[in-house]
């Protein structure tokens, strides 16, 4: 039976129990697990940075498994972004090794008095003195803890052991748990590292189950959905973002840049030495870069398209061997690289309308030294580095002088690299996420990516076509919750999205089919009943902080300023592009208000974003309500 | 004489003007050649979203009557009443 260790630093205390299986049944395990998790153990009242915050590490059921794309672990904790709810998720290998050695969850609490580690060797869990890995890079304290005993490694950087609030836990030397500061939260904890080593090769599984993940992996190598993804990466996106308008620019100024032949995935891939995939994944999107940099050559896997954009367009910078820098420097450092270059591109805003400098960089737009210098700058907290380490929000409230209306954040989360006025979903989930702007809380691509098939099965026929239609706001709301729903199972199932719901080639009922063959008696009606009450729990959480409908908002720039959006086309193939003289359309959120009431209303919630007691007997949690007299 | 009406979203509705056309064609006309005269009618841009290196976009969904078509199918001849559905596909991030 797989297990739940409590993990106690300030005592040192270690206790491992059997995980309930009516926790299983209720929450599935991974992201829904965590969330119940935390529920019970961290209160309103606890600080992010609190000895009794905990940061509970799960796996999920298809973990250690032969399914296509299980490679996923799911970090829960509340978070220094948010003050809230917050959760990371990082592919690679780490999350199967934690499955193999018998685990659904690490519950890790209270302070350890000097750095240490946890070394986990199936079930013998060990703390042990991290004093000579306290401010090495990710990767150094990884080879050193891999030298040492092998399996898979989970690690800080100097980011996180200084607290900064975009602080990310780097695995398998280039996976990162980014989101919301899980660096942080560790770092708080005097928590350097966490080593797995596992002797179970993989779990037991019948021929059934493992027919059903051939089946599955056949069709995820077969289908047209995961082409761009296996033969040009996630920066596949690059060009054609650049086309509709939906590759953020300048701090989402623009949402295109001239100059994205440098930034495409031809221009990457000069840099491309290998192709590479996470544990049990037949699409195998990643590739190794590498770059000559002096005497150094400079490894990363990536970049991918979230970090491309970031250093890239947004800080108005053309040089992708800057972008490879960058990318090396925040995983070496463990930062988020989107909080990271969202951060910097929104210091450059600020200087260009004479609000912000600095005595070390210039802040100019697609300045390398500022780029780079400020990465540095930040994970150290010194100079300039110190505000910025505290997030766009937070950074901007003490610059004051309207510097907020450059801050591209919401619920202190920076946004990932969409843009709003273009794909409008995509707004619409960013406000609504839970743990703050995120693009894999609903990742909903169904209209942006054309699934007129999947569409036509999951929605009324009344939606269609005006739900595919990106520029429509309708039925956005529609696509958000099932997205959002979609999602909440994935994460919880230690399942990538790129075989789920950004591709919709694994669809729910073929997750209850496989979960079937391995004993879990689910439909898949059952497992979307879970991730909607997932979704609740996470929104319950955030309500027991005094969140409402005013934490679901975006940024005005997305619904006062419009987006220009040019064409771009070359006269022959070794012609450069020509950009049109006027805009061929405007992106803006015309009615957010409408498109977000729709939401609500959809959800079984208020007016005020809550969930109404009537939903949470539907989803039968009532025994978690918030007392709204004593929601903050 | 067939007629097929064509459906197109976002950029692709940008950039040929227009979100739905009818077609007046010649029978035994194929999707392929349908898609080539539309390159020939609306505004440049509309060509790089059906043609990438000379060979139908991969960034191209097509759909003849709600059924999603792959390459080796375009060059299928059309029926009067026929409806096509043309996305680009992009996708999250």
């Amino acid at each position: 039976m797989p297990l739940t260790a409590f993990i106690d630093l300030t005592r040192s205390k270690i206790t491992i129990e059997t995980t309930n299986p009516d926790l299983i049944r209720r929450w599935l395990g991974g992201r829904g697990l965590g969330a119940s998790l935390l529920y019970k153990y961290v209160h309103p009242s606890t600080d992010a940075y609190s000895p009794d915050n905990c940061i509970i590490f799960t796996s999920g059921i298809f973990n250690g498994t032969s399914w296509p794309t299980a490679s996923r672990y799911h970090v829960t904790f509340k978070s220094p972004a948010t003050d809230a709810y917050g959760y990371a998720n990082s592919g690679g290998f780490f999350g199967p090794e934690l499955r193999r050695a018998g685990f659904d969850a690490l519950v890790i609490t209270g302070k350890a008095p000097a750095p240490v580690f946890l070394r986990i060797i199936d079930q013998d869990i060990q703390i042990h003195s991290a004093l000579h890995l306290w401010g090495l890079p990710t990767s150094q304290t990884e080879d050193t803890l891999v030298s040492e005993a092998g399996g898979r490694v989970a690690a800080i950087g100097l980011a996180g052991e200084n607290l900064v609030r975009m602080a990310a836990i780097i695995n398998d030397k280039g996976r990162a748990a980014a989101r919301t500061g899980p660096g942080a939260v560790m770092g708080s904890k005097n928590l350097k590292a966490i080593q797995i080593i596992a002797s179970a090769k993989g779990l037991p599984t019948s021929s059934e189950f493992h027919n059903l993940t051939k089946q599955a992996s056949d069709r995820l190598i077969h289908s047209p959905d995961t082409q761009g993804l296996m033969n040009s990466s996630t920066l596949v996106l690059m060009a054609i973002k650049n086309k509709i308008g939906d590759l953020p620019a300048k701090n989402h100024q623009y949402g295109q840049v001239p100059f994205i032949d440098s930034l495409d995935d031809k221009s990457f891939s000069n840099y491309w030495t290998r192709r590479k995939g996470c544990a049990v994944c037949s699409i195998r999107c990643s590739r190794q870069s590498e770059l000559k940099d002096g005497d150094q050559v400079i490894k990363i896997e990536g970049p991918e398209y979230e970090t491309a954009d970031s250093f890239g367009p947004l800080c108005w910078n053309p040089d992708p061997e800057v972008v490879i820098k960058a990318n090396a420097l925040c995983n070496d450092y463990g930062l988020d690289s989107i909080s990271t270059g969202v951060t910097i591109a929104f210091a450059m805003e600020c200087n260009e309308h004479g609000i912000l400098n600095d005595d070390d960089f210039s802040l100019e737009w697609g300045d390398p030294q500022t780029i780079l210098g400020l990465i540095q700058k930040i994970a150290e907290r010194q100079g300039l580095g110190r505000l910025l380490s505290e997030g766009t929000l937070r950074a901007a409230r003490q610059i004051g002088n309207g510097a907020e209306q450059f801050a591209m954040q919401v619920k202190g989360v920076e946004m990932p690299r969409q843009e709003p006025r273009i794909a409008k979903a995509f707004g619409l989930g960013h406000a609504t996420g839970n743990r703050g702007a995120d693009h894999l809380y609903a990742l909903p691509t169904i209209d942006l990516a054309g699934h007129w098939e999947a569409a036509r099965k999951i929605f009324p026929n009344e939606t269609l076509p005006s739900l595919m239609d990106i520029a429509d706001e309708t039925y956005k709301a529609d696509v958000v919750i099932y997205g959002e729903n979609f999602c909440a199972i994935i994460d919880s199932l230690g399942l990538c999205k790129f075989s789920t719901a950004e591709t919709y080639v694994i669809m729910p009922d073929d997750l209850a089919q496989g979960l079937q063959a391995l004993g879990f008696d689910f439909t898949g009606e059952e497992l979307m009943a879970i991730g909607e009450r997932i979704v609740n729990l996470e929104r319950l959480y955030n309500q027991r902080h005094g969140f409402n409908k005013r934490q679901d908002i975006l940024p005005e720039r997305f619904t006062q300023e419009t987006l220009p959006v040019f064409s771009f086309i070359r006269s022959s193939a070794n012609e450069p592009l020509r950009q049109s003289k006027e805009p061929i359309a405007v992106g803006l959120i015309y009615d957010f208000e409408a498109m977000i009431n729709r939401y609500y209303q959809l959800r079984g919630w208020d007016d005020q974003g809550l969930p109404t007691p009537q939903t949470l007997a539907r989803l039968g949690i009532s025994d978690l309500a918030v007392n709204r007299g004593n929601s903050s | 004489m067939i007629t097929v009406t064509v459906k197109l979203f976002n950029l692709l509705a940008i950039y040929a003007g227009i979100k739905t056309q009818s077609f007046d064609l010649a029978e035994g006309i194929t999707i392929k050649q349908l898609l080539e005269r539309m390159v020939h009618e609306y505004p440049a841009p509309f060509k790089d979203m059906i043609y990438h290196h000379e060979k139908i976009n991969p960034h191209l969904r097509i759909f003849l009557n709600e059924h999603l078509l792959n390459e080796s199918e375009l060059d299928a001849a059309l029926s009067d009443g026929d409806k096509l559905m043309l996305f680009p596909a992009i996708a999250g991030g």
